[in-house]
Parts: structure tokens; C-alpha cells; sequence
């Protein structure tokens, strides 16, 4: 598509923002795929739409204010990377257009109240706790906040699991075959400890020695696909220092992490620290491929009762990095698990890091549509391999009245060495 | 802005778009060379919000837009600036899905594929496939006439609707066609589909839905020339097959479209040939063992059968994802969608070669290589001064390249705004200047889809003028012209006039006292007949008899099954009657298989519409309209046909069951199954007759399947088999003096037709698996008409009493009025 962007005004990404725009040719594939315009049937909500408002707000012929609403409706779930035939990277144009447009507009005092306690608690696990157990208490007052703060407290847990602090090093069981660092993450660590204790004892198992800096720190993914590049680069540059080099892979078990990492090398564009995040973003890798590519040994028993998983594909690992098989190949190697898969499978759970925080009313139809696809199956577990979406989709269970567990794939594997 | 005021009493302020960032993603579809911002969009969720909106632009003379998913690659629903948008992509129910007469009613912005997903359940599916399809609408489909990949065998859109509600532009409501898949009167279903968005706004969409094939075969063949995958193409057409698909991709579309989806193309093909074989597992195993050895002598370097549905899909993918992908080699492009005869695809392909180099411009080809139908995609950049320019020229010399091979300007994605200039190099001024005013007459201030088709100021060439009408009338003459000059004069000599052919259905073409007779038996013969083209050109008639034994020299028959030919039936007469016959079941009827005509308008001009190509999609569907009209709206004069390769052998199953509700169910049974019919007869109350061609070392297997379905009968076949549907064609089995009438049914109706029939005497036999009945009874036409009228059906005496040649339910007078005051202003043809 044609534009008038002056690519040199808008720093290091000006050029990756162009490009995006130039490569996409209107061609409307990228709509079935896009949750936002499924749900809500206009073309400002949709990939290609909104590709023509950042066109327009960078050319600089349509007002930041105007356009801006839409593209915060953006889930972020790249599923139209997937769909788009003439290869437009989305994120390459949303990721920083975020950044640049967080700079130019204020938003309402409501957004920016949101906006700073993201930026001030979710990056850090102790505050993070903290609020979260505040907010536990303001529960009983939901329906008098308004809708963002209500979605946040909804989505809290009713307790809070016990904060068990990660051992530095976790030693491979049997030979070791592998040595690696774990990504240990903020908001996980607080709302789902259980699943970096599971991706321990499984690699482990596996024969991987595992080490978990104390000093890292949160990767910045959540503060970049909100457009705080700033926060973004500080958080990231500080666990370039705090993860070693000598370990096979950096391993990260949240999609949204990974995903965020795969990123690094436009976000420090330009940048002293690039050549450094380059090789960084290189070493980092879903726990479930880098389980697959070294290749599970010894092989997992069964479970103690035959189950039916429905794997729900995290978007962060499925269209934006590409991750489909792995994880499902990691299953299907449980004796007594049968893996089924869901009917619009690539379609956004409504989580998207903040999202459901930030764009409730969307996120919640999106989520109960998840919920529903996943009642109509009738699996015994939902997998899927991000924190996001464990819980946005086990609180649209709970709407429901489901008890369904909804499992990290890691999770799922864990109980299964563990029942031997 | 009082309109725009006004649409906010029709819509919540939600649903009216209008900021600028709500109308600006709005400002393309598919085509953005063309970007234009609309006063407002606005969203419909009902069909009263879109009458009341188009009513009020008819009040306000606001132009408007109706969108679907905003896909057109020909810019056909680009906005106007000082008009509205009308998105219909919210007005997207399934209002209806009927498994058993295998159809479906939708609203427009239902989604193309979700129609074979709705299907499916019941094993049947959508079968236009355009590439968009996993976004395109229904709508969409419907105004562009859009095709697809499979439309070498099954059509384009115009052959899948059966029925539309629609508001044209004026706000009246129509409602045409029906769940039938045959007709009486002008076929304005087919008319109104490929009007561009010209004639209004479909409301209500009757979709047909057929059995999903049970069997595929997709060979991918890589050649080191286009030429010679062409040529490949040119050799499997020789063999008498006739594949679901047969595409070409060149090395560049190659390259973008494996990028994009990772099918598994050869890389290192300059060339790729998909052929898809389909239908019933035997009949497509013995089609592959006579494909097979004429791809392998064909010069293919590699050749690849999908082995699964998974890989058959990936291979699709790539092809549908073909163009967009292009968007890897270059920023900007123009998708060509011209035609040309087959047989010159290789010389067409070298010269649009020569052309590109000429204007130092890449060009990437994708095609649909079975249908002649080219999609030259022009690559250019457009922040390169002059570029764009450039690119312009190519497409143009390329359009120019298909209208002088005898091609056509567009054969799936329409005129809209892209291709409006060389629509005039397309038609003559006169053909122009009809469309034109049946435009007008339909929507006299032209607000809907305004600037689209036409060029904004028509400076191609004169008009010729029309005759000089004489007052003569002319009555008790006949008149046998003998050339089309002749025609004219005799239109334009008199006030009353009546075609006639053959005369075998004297009911429709004996002219009344008052009015003269025009004998068109002196213009008779083949003009053309390109066996490797699937087309032929006859002068209007000639006796469908020596057409016939024309195409049976070359292995070849006319699919829609004309009936009375050994009565002398002509080419003429058959398409104003609308009479095709039992062998419709298969491939379609006559509406499915005219593709251009000539014709004289009540104007005495004379008039072309369509062309002499397999696909067209350039220009209002005049040959559609002609379909049916008895001669009421034009005298026909010359008819371009597609035709199909022959049955190598044909077999009937003859069952007699005990009962009508029985033949019924067995009838069910049958069209529910994925079965390639040739004929489902019905004589009540339970004779049955099912007919299967296809290859000889397959026919056999298939009449026993079908045997196994209805549960009983005897084999049928070679001369007792052909005799038996000849007798059936000459209506042997109608008493001499009876009178014969050809009703639209649908199957669900037989047996209320039946009872309702009861004293009369009468003999029905319901053709095209219970679509066409023809009904013969003696005595006076009253009582047929009230027990048609009460199940509101609709029949044409074609053999009968006096004057009255419909019977029945009346059908749509609106917008049959406005097409008649535009072709026969004054009345020459009329039957009052």
C-alpha cells in the first residue's frame, strides 16, 4: 500500500513501521482472523483498518486522538501474521506505534492510573503480591469501581498460592544432558507459582541442570506490547547482566515472555545495548521446544487416570512465534492423554497480556466464546502455555460453574513424571 | 447534512460511522490505487434498516454504496464522496437451510465459505470459490458475479443462485426466482446477479448447495516453460475430461505463493499445473488412468498426486493465497482478470511477456488455465515517479490484447471502477447505450454504485441510430427475414410483432390476431464451433437437431437437454421458451450454458450482450435475461453456447415403486447421496428413471450404487436407454391433443402438486430430480391454474389454449416492467 510516512522522524522503527505498511496490500485475509473485528464487524477494527489508521496518524493526516481508540483495541494476538499472504509483521508496526503514541496522548486520568500501576507493580513480584492481596480485600466492593478495576480484581484468585522462593540452581537428575537458565517471571510468579516448580522437576527429570539468577528481573514484554519501550528496554537490559551466557538456552515457560523477547532486536534498534539483545533474544526459548528439541528422556508414564486435554493455542506462542507442534507433540507423548483440539483454536482467549484489563467489555466476550468452545468439547484439562491464558479461561470456566483444571503443558507433564 | 441527519433516525449513533477515522479504512477494498472517503458508513443489522436507508437516498439523492467485506479487486465498492457506505457485512443470518431441496436462504453478508460449512453437515457444500473466500460475502459474490478456481465445471455465482429479495434503488422490495432450480419468464435472477451493485441491494440470497464431491484427485505437474504447461492444458481438454480445475501459476507466483503458505510447490518450476479430477470414486479413478499418461507425455518434470485432504487443501492455499502473497515481491500491483479463447493462452501468455518487457514492467501470472481466464498480476512500485503510469498502460494493452483475441475484459471480478474505460472498447455503442438505459430505468438518478461499470462520460463512437418506425401494423402478415438487417426492418415496420421459431411450442410464439409473425427459420447455421473452446455461435434458427449432430462429431452435447428437437425445436425458440429437460439435473440448464447473444430490441437496434468466451463477467447479463423471455423483451438472433464433453457411456436404472411417497424417498435418498446423476425422472406414481454417463469401465459400478439407493430395478442401456429419454424429450408420451405445460417445482412439492391436481386429467413427470415438472392434461386450463396458483407455483403452456401462456402464481412485475420499458418502450413485443 501506498504511503506519505517520513520514516526518519519516528527513529530507529521508522523504518521497520514503514515498511509493515508498505508490504500490506488490503487484501481483507487478515479479517477472519482478527477477534476484534469478528466481534465487533467494522473495518477500524480490524488488522488492515488499522494498519491504514497508524498509516494515517504517522503521515500525520488523521489526529492521534481519533485513531488511537482503535488501535488500542488491538489485542495484539498477531493470529493476522498467521493469515496475511503478502508477510506484513504486524508487531513491527503495532509494537512501536504503541511506544510512539504513548508519548504523544495523555488518555483519560482513568488510563493513566491503570497504565502506572502496571508500570509500577506488574514488572515487580513483591509489589505485585502486595496488591494483589490488597485487592483481594477491596473485592467486595467490585461494582462501585469502575469496569477496568473491577476486571482486575475479578481476575485475581481467591487466595493467593504461598510465595515459595525458586532455588538458584535445581540439579538434573541421572546424566545431565543439558544445561540451562530459567526465566523465572514476575506476574507468574506470584498467581501461579506451580508452574516454574513444574518446568524445575520436569527438566530436571530430564536431565537438565537448571539455573535461576535471584537477580533477574521481570523481561519487560508486558510494558513493551503496552508501549513503554523505555520501561521495556530498562527491564530487559537489566537481565542481559543477571542471566549467564554459558548455559545452553534461556528457557521461558510464558508465551507473552518469549514472545516479547523475539522482539528485543527492534526495540533496541539504534541502540548501544543492540548488538547485546540480539544475542539475547537468540538464546531465549519456550520451555516446550526446547523439551522437544532435546527430546524427552526418560519417557513420561501415564497419568494416574486416562485424560482428554483440549490444548488451547496461547496466541504469543502460536502466531506470534510460530509454536504449534511442540507443545502438542510433548503431550501426546503422556500413554493415557488424548489431545483434542478446539474449534477456532487460533482465536484469542481475550487475556492478551493486559488486555483483559484495559478493554474488558472485548476481552470478556472473547473469553466466555473461549469457555463455551471448550464446554461443547468436554475435555477433562485445558493446556495451554502462557499465564494469561490459564487464567482468563479458568475465571470464563468458573462463570460457567466449571471446575475444569486449566494446566500449563509443563503442568501436565509434571504430574505425569510425578505419578511414577 | 440533512441526509446524514436523517440516517441517525434509521441507525443508532453507534451504527453511524462518520469521524474520520471511522470512514478512512473504508476508503478502499482490495483495489487501493482507488481510495475515496465516504460522507458516513453506516452498519446494517436488519433488512428494514437497509429498504429505509436506500428509501431515503432515493429522497435525498444521496448515492450509496453497499459493502461487504470490501474485497473487490476491480475497486467495485469503492465509496463516493458525496455518498454513503452501506456496510452489510452485519447482516449475516442464515435465514433457511434446506438439506432436502439442497439450498439454503442468507442474508448478504454471510460469508462464502461459512455456506459450505453450513452445508456440511449434510455432505454438501458451496461450490464458488473465489479466493477470498474465507472473508468474501454472499452479497458481494452475488453483484460481481464473482467465480473461482472450480469454475470450469460448476460456474460462477450467477449459476448457484436460484432465487434473490432485493431493493433496488428506488426502494421497491422484489423477490425473484425461487427454490427451483428452473424458471418461467425472463431469468432475472440471473440478470440481477453481476449488475455490479447497479440494480440495488440483495436482501435475501437463495443459494444453491451441492453434494460435496466424494472423491479428489489433485495432480500438481511442474513444467520449465509456461508453453508447455499450457499446451498440458490443451491435451487433457482433448481427452474428453472434464476436471473440477485446471490452474497455472508462473515461477514468480510460484516463489510468493510458497513463501506465504509453505504448499510444497516445486521450487524450480517456471510453470505449475494443478488438474482436479472429481466426483464419485470410480468415475474419478478412470478418469486419472486417462489423465495420468497424458500429463506424464506432457513434459511435466515432476508430478504430484495429493495424497491426502490435508496436502489437496495446502495445494489450494497456496493458489488462493496467490495474490496477496505477490505483495512479498513488490509494494504495489494490478490484478488483470481478462480472457481469452484457450487455445490462445500460449500466445496471449508470450505476448503479455513481450508487452511487460516493452514497458519494462515484472509481471506475475496466476490463471485459471481451463477457463482461459488470465490474472496477469502487474507488479509495480508506486513511489517510483511514473510507475504507477506504467503499470496502467500494461493492464490497458493487456484488456486491449483480450478484446481482440475475442476474449472478454474481465471474467470474475467485474468492471467496477478499475476496468470502466474499456467496457466501451468491449461493446458497441449501441450495446452501451441498452445497458445504459436499462440502468436508468432501473435507477433513474443512478445513486446506487454510481461511477461504477460505465465511464463518466461515454465519448466512444456513435450510437446507431435506430430505425425509422413505420406506422404499418402489419397484422396477419408473416415475415421470414433472412438477415439481421432484415429483423431490424421488420421490428421497426411493425407495431405488433411476434418471434417465432420452430413453431413446436405454438402456445408461445402463434402470433394473435393484430399482430405479425416473425419467422426467424431463415437465419440458420453454425457461425463458429471451436470444439477445443467448449464453445459454439448458431444463428437463432438453426434446428437444435443439426446442432446437435454437430457436437456429437466432436464428442460433444449441449448439457441443459433441449427438448423437442426431433419436432424441429430451434436454438432460438428453446432459450425464449426457457425449455431445457431431464439432463439439466447434471451440469445446469440453459441459463447456465448461454454465454453471449445478439438480439433486436423493441427499438429494432440491434444488441449484444455477453461474449463468446467460457466466463465473462463484463457488462449486465443480457443472456440471462433472454433466458425465458418469450420473445417478450427481443427477437434473438445469434447465441454463443458452452458446451461439454460427451458421456463415453450412458445407463439407466428403471425402477417401478409402489407408491409416490416411496419414489419420493428414494428420490431423497438419491440427491442427498455424492452422486454425479445424469437424470432423475419421476413419472407418478412410482416409476423411476436415473441416468449415469460417464467413463465405460465406470458406468457400470456407479448404476449399481444407484440401484442399491432406490432398492430395486432393471439396467437400461444403448439403444432401448437412448430411445427411452428421446421419447421423453418429444413428450412421445403426451396424447396428441393435450396440452402441455412445464412447471418450477421443488421436490418437497410433488405430492401436494399431485393431490391438488386430482380430478383433472392429467400425466406429470417430474424431471431434474423433482426441479422441472411438465405436465400435460386435456380439457380447459382453469382448474391446472387454481391448483397451481394455490401452491403458488408457476406454469408455461407451451402447447395449450389460446393466448394465456402462464399459469399460476403472477410473478414479479416491477422490475420485469422497468427491464421491458427499457428494451420495448412501445410495446412491439408485448402480449396484451
Amino acid at each position: 500500500m501506498q504511503h506519505g510516512i517520513d520514516a526518519e522522524r519516528f527513529g530507529p522503527q521508522g523504518d521497520a513501521m514503514a515498511h509493515q505498511v508498505k508490504t500490506c496490500v488490503h487484501c481483507g485475509f487478515c479479517l477472519p482472523a482478527c477477534p476484534t473485528y469478528k466481534d465487533l464487524g467494522q473495518e477500524m477494527d480490524s488488522p488492515r483498518g488499522r494498519i491504514l489508521l497508524m498509516k494515517e496518524m504517522l503521515e500525520g493526516s488523521l489526529e492521534m486522538e481519533e485513531g488511537l481508540p482503535y488501535v488500542d483495541k488491538c489485542l495484539g494476538c498477531m493470529a493476522c501474521v498467521t493469515a496475511c499472504p503478502s508477510g506484513v509483521e504486524y508487531g513491527e508496526l503495532l509494537t512501536p506505534f504503541r511506544a510512539l503514541a504513548r508519548d504523544r496522548v495523555k488518555g483519560t486520568l482513568l488510563d493513566r492510573l491503570t497504565r502506572l500501576s502496571f508500570r509500577l507493580l506488574l514488572p515487580f513480584p513483591r509489589r505485585f503480591r502486595a496488591a494483589a492481596y490488597l485487592g483481594r480485600l477491596a473485592r467486595p466492593f467490585t461494582g462501585m469501581l469502575p469496569d477496568q478495576m473491577a476486571s482486575m480484581l475479578e481476575l485475581l484468585p481467591q487466595t493467593l498460592p504461598a510465595s515459595r522462593p525458586l532455588p538458584s540452581v535445581y540439579p538434573a537428575q541421572g546424566r545431565r544432558r543439558a544445561r540451562v537458565a530459567l526465566l523465572s517471571g514476575c506476574v507468574q510468579q506470584v498467581l501461579s507459582p506451580a508452574i516454574n516448580w513444574a518446568t524445575l522437576r520436569v527438566l530436571a527429570r530430564n536431565g537438565v541442570e537448571v539455573l535461576v539468577p535471584a537477580s533477574q528481573g521481570c523481561c519487560g514484554a508486558l510494558a513493551l506490547h503496552n508501549g513503554d519501550a523505555d520501561q521495556a528496554r530498562d527491564l530487559a537490559a537489566r537481565n542481559f547482566d543477571a542471566l549467564p551466557t554459558d548455559v545452553d538456552a534461556v528457557i521461558t515457560n510464558a508465551a507473552g515472555c518469549g514472545s516479547g523477547i523475539k522482539e528485543y532486536p527492534l526495540l533496541f534498534r539504534g541502540d548501544g545495548l543492540e548488538e547485546e539483545a540480539c544475542r539475547f533474544s537468540a538464546r531465549v526459548q519456550d520451555v516446550s521446544v526446547f523439551l522437544d528439541e532435546l527430546g524427552l528422556e526418560p519417557d513420561p508414564p501415564s497419568l494416574p487416570a486416562a485424560m482428554k486435554v483440549a490444548y488451547h493455542d496461547a496466541c504469543h506462542l502460536a502466531h506470534a512465534q510460530g509454536i504449534r507442534s511442540a507443545p502438542r507433540k510433548l503431550l501426546e507423548r503422556i500413554p493415557n492423554l488424548t489431545l483434542m483440539e478446539l474449534m477456532d483454536g487460533e482465536t484469542c482467549c481475550g487475556s492478551a497480556g493486559t488486555y483483559n484489563l484495559e478493554q474488558p467489555e472485548i476481552a470478556n466476550r472473547l473469553g466466555a466464546n473461549k469457555a463455551a468452545v471448550i464446554a461443547r468439547l468436554q475435555p477433562d484439562a485445558v493446556a495451554a502455555g502462557n499465564v494469561g491464558c490459564l487464567m482468563q479461561i479458568e475465571s470464563h470456566l468458573k462463570r460457567r460453574n466449571s471446575r475444569l483444571p486449566v494446566l500449563h503443558t509443563v503442568e501436565l507433564l509434571d504430574r505425569a513424571y510425578e505419578s511414577a | 447534512m440533512r441526509s446524514l441527519g436523517a440516517l441517525n433516525s434509521i441507525f443508532p449513533p453507534e451504527r453511524v460511522l462518520s469521524g474520520p477515522a471511522q470512514v478512512a479504512p473504508y476508503e478502499s477494498d482490495a483495489l487501493t490505487a482507488f481510495r475515496e472517503r465516504p460522507l458516513a458508513v453506516v452498519l446494517a443489522e436488519s433488512q428494514d434498516e437497509v429498504i429505509e436507508t436506500v428509501r431515503l437516498c432515493q429522497r435525498e439523492n444521496l448515492p450509496f454504496v453497499a459493502r461487504g467485506s470490501g474485497t473487490s479487486l476491480s475497486g467495485g465498492s469503492l465509496p463516493i464522496r458525496e455518498g454513503i457506505i452501506i456496510g452489510l457485512n452485519r447482516l449475516n443470518r442464515v435465514l433457511e437451510l434446506d438439506p432436502a431441496e439442497r439450498c439454503a436462504v442468507v442474508e448478504p453478508g454471510v460469508i462464502n465459505l461459512d455456506l459450505s460449512a453450513l452445508g456440511a453437515p449434510h455432505g454438501l457444500y458451496y461450490a464458488p470459490d473465489p479466493s477470498s473466500q474465507s472473508i468474501c460475502t454472499i452479497g458481494g459474490n452475488v453483484a460481481f458475479n464473482s467465480g473461482g478456481a472450480h469454475c470450469l465445471r460448476h460456474g460462477m455465482t450467477s449459476n448457484h443462485v436460484l432465487g434473490l429479495k432485493a431493493v433496488l434503488p428506488d426502494g421497491a422490495v422484489v423477490e425473484l426466482g425461487s427454490k427451483s432450480l428452473e424458471g418461467v419468464g425472463p431469468d432475472l435472477t440471473g440478470f440481477f446477479v453481476g449488475s455490479e451493485g447497479l440494480f440495488g441491494i440483495a436482501l435475501e440470497i437463495t443459494v444453491r448447495l451441492i453434494p460435496k464431491p466424494e472423491s479428489y484427485k489433485t495432480i500438481l505437474a511442474a513444467y520449465s516453460s509456461l508453453e508447455a504447461a499450457g499446451d498440458a492444458v490443451t491435451q487433457v481438454v482433448a481427452t474428453g475430461l472434464l476436471p473440477g480445475a485446471m490452474e497455472i501459476m508462473d515461477h514468480l507466483a510460484i516463489e510468493a505463493a510458497e513463501a506465504a503458505v509453505h504448499a510444497g510447490y516445486p521450487l524450480a518450476a517456471t510453470a505449475l499445473l494443478i488438474v482436479e479430477l472429481e466426483g464419485e470414486a470410480a468415475e474419478v479413478e478412470a478418469e486419472f488412468q486417462l489423465l495420468e499418461p497424458v500429463i506424464q507425455a506432457s513434459g511435466a518434470f515432476e508430478i504430484r498426486v495429493a495424497r491426502d485432504e490435508g496436502e489437496r487443501l495446502r495445494i489450494w492455499k497456496g493458489r488462493k493465497s496467490a495474490f496477496s502473497a505477490v505483495g512479498r515481491l513488490s509494494p504495489d500491483y494490478i490484478v488483470q482478470d481478462g480472457v481469452v479463447p484457450r487455445k490462445q493462452l500460449g500466445a496471449s501468455l508470450a505476448e503479455i511477456e513481450m508487452l511487460g518487457r516493452k514497458h519494462g514492467v515484472r509481471v506475475a501470472n496466476v490463471f485459471h488455465a481451463g477457463d482461459g481466464n488470465l490474472h496477469p498480476l502487474i507488479l509495480f512500485d508506486g513511489t517510483e515517479a511514473g510507475a504507477l503510469e506504467k503499470a496502467e498502460e500494461l493492464a490497458g494493452d493487456i484488456l486491449q490484447m483480450c478484446i481482440r483475441r475475442g476474449g472478454s475484459i474481465t471474467g470474475e471480478h467485474g468492471v467496477g471502477m478499475e476496468k470502466r474505460e474499456y467496457l466501451a472498447h468491449m461493446f458497441a455503442p449501441t450495446d452501451m447505450e441498452v445497458m445504459k438505459r436499462l440502468r436508468r430505468s432501473i435507477d433513474p438518478l443512478e445513486i446506487a454504485n454510481r461511477r461504477k461499470m460505465f465511464p463518466d462520460e461515454n465519448g466512444h463512437g456513435q450510437v446507431t441510430p435506430p430505425m425509422i418506425v413505420r406506422s404499418g401494423d402489419g397484422a396477419g402478415t408473416t415475415l421470414r427475414p433472412g438477415s439481421f438487417r432484415e429483423v431490424q426492418q421488420a421490428v421497426a415496420d411493425h407495431a405488433r410483432i411476434r418471434p417465432r421459431g420452430g413453431g413446436t411450442k405454438p402456445a408461445l410464439s402463434q402470433a394473435p390476431d393484430g399482430v405479425a409473425s416473425l419467422d426467424l427459420t431463415g437465419l440458420s447455421g453454425i457461425v463458429e464451433y471451436e470444439p477445443e473452446e467448449y464453445t459454439f455461435t448458431a444463428l437463432a434458427g438453426t434446428p437444435v437437431a443439426e446442432i446437435q449432430e454437430r457436437l456429437a462429431q466432436e464428442g460433444q452435447y449441449l448439457p441443459f437437454d433441449p427438448v423437442l428437437v426431433r419436432a424441429g425445436a430451434t436454438l432460438g425458440g428453446t432459450v425464449a421458451a426457457g425449455t431445457g429437460g431431464s439432463g439439466r439435473y447434471r451440469y445446469g440448464g440453459i441459463r447456465d450454458f448461454l454465454l453471449g447473444i445478439r438480439f433486436v430490441s423493441g427499438r429494432a437496434e440491434m444488441v449484444r450482450g455477453g461474449s463468446r468466451v467460457v466466463k465473462n463477467a463484463a457488462g449486465f447479463d443480457l443472456p440471462k435475461l433472454m433466458v425465458g423471455s418469450l420473445g417478450r423483451l427481443g427477437v434473438l438472433v445469434e447465441m454463443t453456447f458452452k458446451v461439454f464433453p460427451l458421456a463415453q457411456r450412458w445407463l439407466t436404472l428403471e425402477a417401478s415403486l409402489p407408491d409416490l411417497s416411496q419414489a419420493l424417498d428414494a428420490i431423497r435418498r438419491l440427491r442427498a447421496a455424492p452422486l454425479d446423476l445424469g437424470a432423475v425422472d419421476l413419472e407418478p406414481p412410482g416409476r423411476l428413471l436415473v441416468r449415469v454417463g460417464g467413463r465405460s469401465e465406470s458406468v457400470g459400478a456407479r448404476l449399481d450404487r444407484v440401484r442399491e439407493l432406490v432398492g430395486q430395478g432393471v439396467e437400461l442401456q444403448g439403444k432401448e436407454e437412448q430411445a427411452h429419454w428421446d421419447g421423453v424429450r418429444e413428450f412421445d408420451w403426451v396424447p396428441a391433443d393435450w396440452n402441455l405445460m412445464k412447471v418450477p417445482t421443488t421436490t418437497g412439492t410433488i405430492a401436494d402438486l399431485e393431490e391438488s391436481l386430482g380430478s383433472v386429467p392429467h400425466r406429470t413427470r417430474y424431471s431434474a430430480g423433482g426441479s422441472l415438472a411438465w405436465l400435460a392434461w386435456s380439457g380447459p386450463l382453469d382448474p391446472v391454474d387454481r391448483a397451481l396458483a394455490h401452491l403458488d407455483h408457476t406454469g408455461l403452456v407451451v402447447r395449450g389454449h389460446g393466448d394465456v401462456a402462464r399459469a399460476g402464481r403472477t410473478q414479479d412485475q416491477v422490475f420485469s416492467t422497468r427491464i421491458r420499458e427499457a428494451l420495448d418502450p412501445d410495446g412491439r413485443f408485448s402480449e396484451e
